[in-house]
């Protein structure tokens, strides 16, 4: 399924507080499986890159909530 | 019991009660106006049970197991839960289900060829929530609630088509029923045109909604049944997947009447906001 891993990040992270956690490529790399786009997209918060690998764009908001003006 | 004999169908969003105050003064008052009406048109139908149409937000279901329908089979559920009552800034609140006819209707749509999951522990966010707030308010007690959960968030989901086939099944088999209700209410909640999470966020498609709004005015339903997914995430976003659970609430309450209470578009909040109340026609 095209995002599954990346969406799985996502929903682990949840709220944007829970975000620390989670920017550090080996654990994303080894826990996680992704791709190096993968964690190039997650560690540099790039939204629309996120979108177009494929992860689900509710989680993408959910976990990158302070990213959104609205 | 009866077949339901009112309803309303409603866009959410977490802003409409989180972030009111981003809106300004003409909206707001477009806003409440709408709402005041469709609360007092509640209060006038006085549903002793509430059949609601909503979606879930990655809640209750993630991708280890997401159901394409899902009714709610549990005496209580939680709408809003803890941390969705702060999120929405609204009070945390346990509402009554059904779970006698909830499994009655369950079996029924079974036997009808349909194959939803069931869920006797749901916690609602904005989907059901929000409404709920918006039209009895903190204070006014609730009727029962069986919520049915359709998958809108997470491809491939159930098709307009047949979200409109099992709506039309519900409120088939809501008259076969034997239960003490005689004014049940359906309850449809998403919408309208919005993209949420995508690089579109915030942008709403004016003359989707207008379209729509027309269609829904004339209460004709036809086109919509058509709806394919692809051009409709296209079009008018992932959010407007959401309408999957008006075209189920009014395919329940079959040929309606609607009356539309409110329109206002609001990308603050992503979302083209509509308010409608519909009865049946024959």
């Amino acid at each position: 399924m095209k995002g599954y891993r990346l969406s799985r990040v996502l929903a682990d992270i949840g709220r944007p507080e829970g975000r620390a956690a989670f920017e550090d490529a080996a654990l994303l790399r080894e826990r996680y499986h992704l791709t190096p786009a993968e964690v190039e997209a997650m560690l540099t918060a790039d939204l629309a890159q996120l979108y177009a690998l494929g992860a689900n764009p509710y989680l993408i908001r959910f976990a990158f909530r302070d990213k959104y003006e609205n | 019991m009866n077949a339901p004999n009112f309803g309303i169908v409603m866009s959410h969003a977490p802003g409409f009660t989180a972030r009111w105050d981003v809106v300004d003064d003409a909206r707001q008052a477009t806003l409440t106006a709408g709402v005041e009406r469709a609360r007092a048109l509640v209060a006038e139908a006085e549903p002793d049970l509430i059949i609601a149409f909503v979606n879930d937000h990655f809640h209750n279901f993630t991708l280890k197991g997401m159901p394409p329908f899902c009714i709610g089979v549990g005496d209580v559920h939680e709408a809003p839960g803890a941390a969705a009552a702060e999120m929405l800034r609204i009070p945390e609140r346990t509402i009554a289900g059904e779970p006698e006819v909830a499994m009655q209707l369950l079996e029924c749509v079974m036997a009808a060829g349909f194959d939803p999951a069931f869920s006797a522990e749901l916690s609602l966010f904005d989907d059901l929530s929000v409404p709920l707030y918006k039209l009895y308010g903190p204070e006014r007690s609730l009727p029962p609630v069986i919520p049915i959960v359709t998958n809108c968030i997470a491809p491939p989901m159930p098709s307009f088509g047949r979200c409109y086939d099992l709506g039309a099944a519900i409120g088939y088999a809501l008259e076969t029923i034997d239960a003490p209700y005689e004014r049940v209410m359906v309850l449809g909640s998403g919408g309208l045109s919005h993209w949420v999470g995508t690089p579109r966020t915030s942008e709403i498609n004016g003359e989707f909604d207008a379209a729509f709004l027309a269609q829904m005015r004339a209460g004709n339903i036809e086109e919509m049944r058509m709806w394919n997914d692809v051009e409709i995430d296209e079009v008018a976003g992932n959010g407007a997947l959401e309408l999957k659970n008006w075209i189920l609430a009014l395919a329940a309450l079959g040929p309606f009447t609607a009356q539309q209470l409110a329109y206002a578009a609001v990308p603050e909040w992503l979302t083209g906001m509509a308010i409608f109340a519909v009865t049946p026609h024959d």
